[in-house]
């Protein structure tokens, strides 16, 4: 059984029927629940009455360093076998470092750490690294996103690298490491005796300077398949270096994460390499750079590539217009591979859903999601959309939010909603206004349609 | 902690669960855009990620809401703009209020969401119906 409980107020009678029902729990999730340091006295309890306990995510919760102690002696008793313990956002210092490194020392069970959002700074993480070092530690995941880390973690994280091999993603996500710090870790993993899986470095200050070291990883690494570089300023000139990494045959990328990273279409040139000549990458995202329509129709032509394997692009807010859409049609007609594609806030128009009609429609194409939120659509492109939405029966996912579809689109949308054809799963409908009586007819059709589950 | 304006509302939602029949279209404006007094101080991405969750606009298996924005201002006062029944749906305040632009960042799709905030003086556009607003169409 799984308790998974979010943004509750806890009061005594609540939180003592909970506890009884957290005592044969596999899995305790309680985010954002106004729990307290004291309150981890009664989870400690659980946890050492509760061997089968193996996930414990109390994130959002102010515990405090006081709170994590009292969890720690639950954690620590020999009956435990938490393997995953999640404390983002706890209100945790330092202090807690030195009791989550008994508890990495003592506990082989524990294979995720997820610790971000809390103000462990340089000092309390090197503490934790101690722990990663002992050979009892099993630990796979750590995640230390937002811990007010600096340059200065590098070298005890390169140390704990090198001695653990059990590591297979580490996320350091939004600490001010810089080009410098950075470039010692990457120097660091390609030496490591761990094999990497994951490496997030979103708004870690990084710029060009970084890549050639990163693409070392990539490409001495095989290991890795998920690495997120969003949010830093690399430029098209990082990103050239990049792909030396990505290209390399050593180099097994799936997911390559790129987004707000200041590229425009200089780099779709390098990127429509990777695209049709990695075999392994499935997801790329390339949210918030000015690609613009030049760059999109590069990356439709790799689309084309027989040996092109994508099956997530996400291109929101890419600066594309109508322009390219006549592209993606294109490659949508070959490609048999996409299945979810972001295409929101960029200006299509009603005449981009035209262009992008015949490629949707075409059999190769095997869409399932499809994103087009803040387009710029109106009413006038909504019988387009109901002929895609009734006629596609692999789409289940459908976004259109903040378009001014108006009742008269919606009601081309329902009706097409209602049609047995459509086989839509979920509509995204976030900021459109419609009358009341276009929400009662929404209401009503969710109701008849179990199966269909419309957000707005 | 943010201080919710509707502590009731938030209250049942703990106590049922979401269902669009037990709400009204104006408590869920209220719910999606209100939140007065609002931040203390200068609004960071987690008062975005913290605020949509708990008035479950985001969760888990939901979508995250790209954009949003929380006025921070007394739902008196767009219920006076919404006041005269007659008159076009789209009303907009005469003064700038005080407001919170959340925007997911590229990381997140699903739940959970990361945003940045950006706090901002702008007068608000809403819909009215019934007297009452439904529809945030835009800050300006």
């Amino acid at each position: 059984m799984e308790l998974d409980i979010q943004c509750e107020e806890m009061n005594p009678a609540r939180w003592a029927e909970l506890l009884s029902i957290m005592k044969t729990c596999k899995a305790i999730r309680l985010d954002d629940c106004s729990l307290s340091s004291s309150d981890c006295k009664d989870l400690s309890s659980v946890i050492n009455a509760n061997p089968s306990l193996t996930e414990l995510k109390l994130n959002n919760n102010e515990l405090g360093d006081a709170g994590i102690e009292y969890l720690c002696k639950g954690l620590l008793t020999p009956s435990c076998s938490l393997e995953k313990l999640w404390l983002q956002n706890c209100n945790l210092t330092s202090a807690s470092c030195e009791t989550l490194r008994s508890v990495l020392s003592a506990q082989p069970s524990l294979t995720e750490l997820h610790v971000g959002d809390n103000r462990l700074g340089t000092d309390g993480v090197k503490v934790l690294c101690q722990g990663l070092m002992n050979p009892s530690c099993k630990l796979r995941k750590l995640q230390l996103e937002y811990c007010e880390l600096t340059a200065d973690i590098v070298e005890d994280l390169n140390a704990a690298l090198q001695t653990q091999p059990s590591l297979k993603e580490l996320s350091l996500s939004n600490n001010t490491l810089g080009d410098t710090a950075v470039k010692q870790l990457c120097r660091g993993l390609v030496e490591a005796r761990c094999d990497l899986e994951l490496l997030h470095l979103e708004n870690c200050g990084i710029t060009s300077d970084s890549c050639r070291d990163i693409s070392a990883v990539l490409s001495n690494k095989s290991s890795l398949i998920d690495l997120s570089v969003g949010d830093n300023k690399i430029g098209d000139s990082g990103l050239a270096l990049l792909c030396q990494g990505l290209l390399h045959p050593n180099c097994k990328i799936q997911k390559l994460w790129l987004w707000d990273c200041d590229l425009t279409n200089v780099s779709c040139k390098e990127l429509s390499r990777v695209i049709s000549t990695k075999e392994t990458l499935i997801e790329i995202s390339l949210i918030d750079n000015n690609l613009r329509d030049a760059g999109m129709e590069m990356l439709c032509q790799a689309l084309k590539d027989p040996r092109a394997q994508l099956q997530e692009l996400w291109v929101r807010e890419c600066g594309l217009t109508t322009a390219c859409c006549k592209a993606v049609s294109s490659a949508l007609s070959v490609n048999k591979h996409l299945k979810i594609l972001h295409m929101g806030e960029n200006k299509l128009g009603d005449a981009g859903v035209e262009l992008l009609r015949e490629g949707l429609l075409h059999p190769n194409c095997n869409l399932q999601s499809l994103w087009l939120g803040n387009c710029d659509l109106t009413a006038d492109c909504c019988t387009t959309l109901a002929t895609i939405m009734v006629s596609k029966q692999c789409l289940t996912e459908l976004d259109l939010s903040y378009n001014t579809l108006e009742d008269d689109g919606m009601r081309k949308i329902c009706e097409a909603l209602r049609n047995p054809n459509c086989k839509l799963q979920q509509l995204i409908l976030y900021d459109i206004f419609w009358s009341a009586e276009m929400d009662d007819e929404l209401r009503a059709l969710e109701e008849s349609k179990p199966e269909l589950k419309i957000i707005s | 902690y943010f201080c919710s304006p509707f502590p009731i509302s938030l209250l049942i939602f703990t106590l049922l669960p979401p269902s669009h029949l037990t709400f009204t279209r104006y408590e869920k404006f209220l719910r999606q855009h209100l939140d007065h007094p609002g931040p203390a101080g200068p609004p960071g991405g987690r008062y975005c990620s913290t605020l949509l969750q708990r008035r479950r606009v985001n969760g888990p298996g939901r979508p995250c809401k790209p954009v949003n924005t929380f006025v921070h201002a007394p739902a008196a006062e767009l219920l006076a703009l919404c006041a005269p029944r007659h008159g076009p749906a789209l009303r907009t305040t005469a003064a700038a209020l005080d407001v919170t632009a959340c925007r997911v960042t590229g990381g997140s799709v699903y739940h959970p969401c990361a945003y940045r905030a950006a706090r901002r003086h702008q007068r608000v556009e809403v819909a009215c119906e019934d007297g009452r607003p439904v529809h945030l169409s835009r800050t300006l």
